[in-house]
């Protein structure tokens, strides 16, 4: 099986090389998929999905993005082998922008390419125990001006401002129980400095660290991650209107407790599933 | 061999995708400003610029040669016309407030409301030939504005260099295209607020101007998510922008049936796509120069700055009676940050500072942009 996917691993590297940047011949490639859902179907915008909640709320999907970064894939030794991220469209130095809308009216912001693999280099094959990301865009690269970013820090949708720094994530719905729908905004708080000087820092990080076990059998073409936001949402009450990561929400406890803050154990959002028969 | 040829393949790829772009223009931009994106069908030179100029104020651009494109966009205005909507060469009214062209280059679709419209070559077809309305009313008159053009003393030799190399250069996608080129060179960088935070300046901003820009970026008001970054609007697009983000809002201007329904002819996005959700959905415009392009909004219905703080203060505008009546504020359709707030005088003022710091002068009078015709 290692075998196999070596083989498999290093024919994929020569073809990326000649969709992006040249790499060199040691490096592995790496292709992690990831898949959006709601209760095992796909998430789509525009489509409801029934029974989200403890609230048994429907829901009708609307955006769902997050910023990763600091990707790395752990070997059966413990060592963590960094992901060095391709430079493509949604991945610029170690941050990644994973995005499962489609822009256009249903989705309410945001555009119609989606990305959902995070594809790069490992400078070792492993094999690998567990893969380690953080959700969120790193300290020094959140107080910058938007809108003068390469892609994909350059969305105005998963940003603030420049005080405030990126959104590290985004989810929105419509919902049956809440008249204004329900979002998730993860963002950086308490924040002081001035950005424009370039001294802004926030106390309040909020950037989950996830970590997802991986079974021995674990391949890029046979496991992706699921998030999956029946899953994800199964214990949070959605007849409130979520959580803007404001520091007085009484909300945010809940919600941030899902994404693994403080307990990065307690996280419901992500895990690593076989990947079905499609 | 096959080994080779990758890699070779891979090298002339990763020069195409990874190196820098060649720089062809010096846009004079201060550090921190990305440059604009510009066509590949569409170098910028100096000639193409100048002969945009030209035809921009030239009124044998319109069918009766009573207008050019300086009668709607004036630059002492911000490149708008201070009217509600605007008139055509023939009087007819377009349903639309014109638009200014502060920093147009940077915009991912142009108009109010069009989400196809992309390129200003493009954009400028519909005012020199629509006929629905009729704004410049060339349609059907191409043979006879190139005619026009090839007339006029100083126009064969500005085509000639603006298009080196092409045998008949008088052409209408030519004249198009030097207009674009034009309007991509009029860029509004020298605002106090530039000369604050880009140009090193710490005393361009009053202590008013900088309180106005904490309200202006507070969750209070809300103003920076639909008129954020280096050009006060959620819809950016430069050199580097490889995937654009578009978007439009529904402000909760109108509501007449209790649904957020907006008056025809100005239903926003919703009339390029069918959805019921597009309704009343505009483009944020830039809020540079904003000062001197009243009246404001999609149909110039607001009057002057305050009206339009008045109108994002009560969450939407309300309309007692007539055709229009309701209250937008109710509106279901309206943008999630239009809650609503109370300003006190001072943050009134202060927020009022902060417009006043977003007009650029260089930009209101620059002789570069102005009329070169007697």
């Amino acid at each position: 099986m290692t075998s196999f996917l070596r083989s498999s691993l290093l024919g994929s590297t020569a073809l990326l090389a000649l969709a992006g940047c040249p790499s060199t011949p040691s490096e592995t490639s790496m292709d992690l998929a990831f898949s959006a859902q709601v209760n095992g179907a796909d998430f789509e915008c525009g489509r409801e999905y029934p029974n989200v909640g403890t609230s048994g709320t429907t829901i009708t999907a609307q955006d769902l993005r997050l910023y990763v970064h600091d990707v790395r894939f752990v070997t059966s030794a413990g060592v963590e082998v960094p992901l060095v991220l391709d430079q493509i469209d949604f991945q610029n130095g170690d941050v990644a922008l994973l995005d499962f809308e489609t822009g256009g009216s249903a989705c309410g912001a945001g555009n119609t390419p989606t990305h959902t693999n995070l594809t790069g280099t490992l400078a070792s094959a492993g094999p690998f125990t567990a893969v380690r990301l953080r959700i969120g865009v790193p300290e020094d690269r959140n107080h910058l001006d938007s809108a003068s970013q390469p892609s994909p820090m350059n969305f105005s949708s998963m940003y603030w401002n420049w005080q405030g720094g990126y959104k590290f994530m985004r989810f929105e719905a419509l919902t049956d129980t809440a008249a204004r729908g329900v979002s998730f905004h993860l963002a950086a708080t308490n924040c002081s400095g001035d950005a424009t000087m370039g001294t802004r820092t926030c106390a309040n990080g909020n950037r989950p660290e996830i970590e997802l076990a991986l079974p021995e059998d674990f391949g890029p073409g046979t496991h992706e991650v699921v998030l999956d936001v029946g899953t994800w949402l199964a214990g949070l009450d959605l007849t409130t209107d979520g959580c803007e990561s404001g520091l007085s929400d009484a909300d945010c406890a809940s919600w941030f407790e899902t994404v693994g803050l403080p307990d990065a154990s307690a996280q419901t959002l992500l895990r690593v599933v076989r990947r079905p028969t499609r | 061999m096959r080994a080779l040829v990758l890699v070779v393949l891979s090298a002339s790829i990763a020069s195409a995708s990874c190196g820098p772009a060649p720089v062809a223009w010096d846009w004079e931009l201060p550090p921190g400003i990305p440059a604009p994106r510009v066509p590949a069908d569409n170098p910028m030179n100096a000639a193409k610029v100048e002969l945009g100029r030209r035809l921009f104020y030239d009124v044998r651009m319109s069918g009766n040669q009573t207008q050019s494109c300086g009668s709607c966009h004036a630059q002492e205005r911000a490149f708008t016309d201070g009217r509600l909507v605007s008139v055509g060469s023939t009087g007819d009214h377009t349903p639309r407030n014109a638009m200014s062209l502060t920093n147009v280059a940077y915009n991912p679709t142009q108009t109010w409301a069009n989400p196809a419209l992309v390129a200003l070559e493009d954009q400028a077809l519909v005012p020199i030939f629509g006929e629905h309305p009729v704004e410049l009313g060339l349609a059907n008159m191409e043979d006879e504005l190139v005619a026009r053009l090839r007339a006029e003393p100083l126009y064969p030799d500005l085509f000639a260099e603006a298009y080196p190399g092409e045998a008949d250069p008088i052409r209408v996608p030519n004249a198009v295209r030097a207009i674009a080129a034009f309007e991509r060179t009029m860029l509004s960088f020298d605002a106090p607020y530039d000369r604050y935070f880009y140009r090193g300046d710490r005393t361009a901003l009053s202590e008013s101007a900088l309180r106005g820009l904490d309200l202006f970026n507070s969750e209070r008001l809300e103003c920076f998510h639909c008129h954020g970054g280096f050009n006060f609007t959620d819809g950016v697009m430069h050199g580097g922008t490889t995937i654009p983000e578009i978007q439009f809002h529904n402000t909760g201007l109108y509501n007449i049936d209790g649904r957020g329904g907006y008056p025809e002819p100005n239903r926003g996005l919703y009339e390029h796509t069918g959805s019921p959700r597009d309704m009343g959905r505009f483009r944020a415009p830039t809020l540079r120069n904003i000062t001197e392009t009243a009246p404001y909004m999609h149909d110039g219905s607001v009057v002057d700055l305050d009206a339009a703080l008045d109108h994002y203060a009560a969450g939407g505008r309300t309309i007692e009676s007539g055709d229009y009546a309701g209250v937008g504020a109710e509106s279901p359709l309206k943008n999630l940050f239009l809650h609503g707030f109370t300003l006190s005088e001072q943050e009134r003022a202060d927020v009022m500072a902060l417009f006043d710091a977003l007009r650029d002068d260089t930009f209101l009078t620059d002789p570069r942009f102005s009329d070169p015709w007697p």
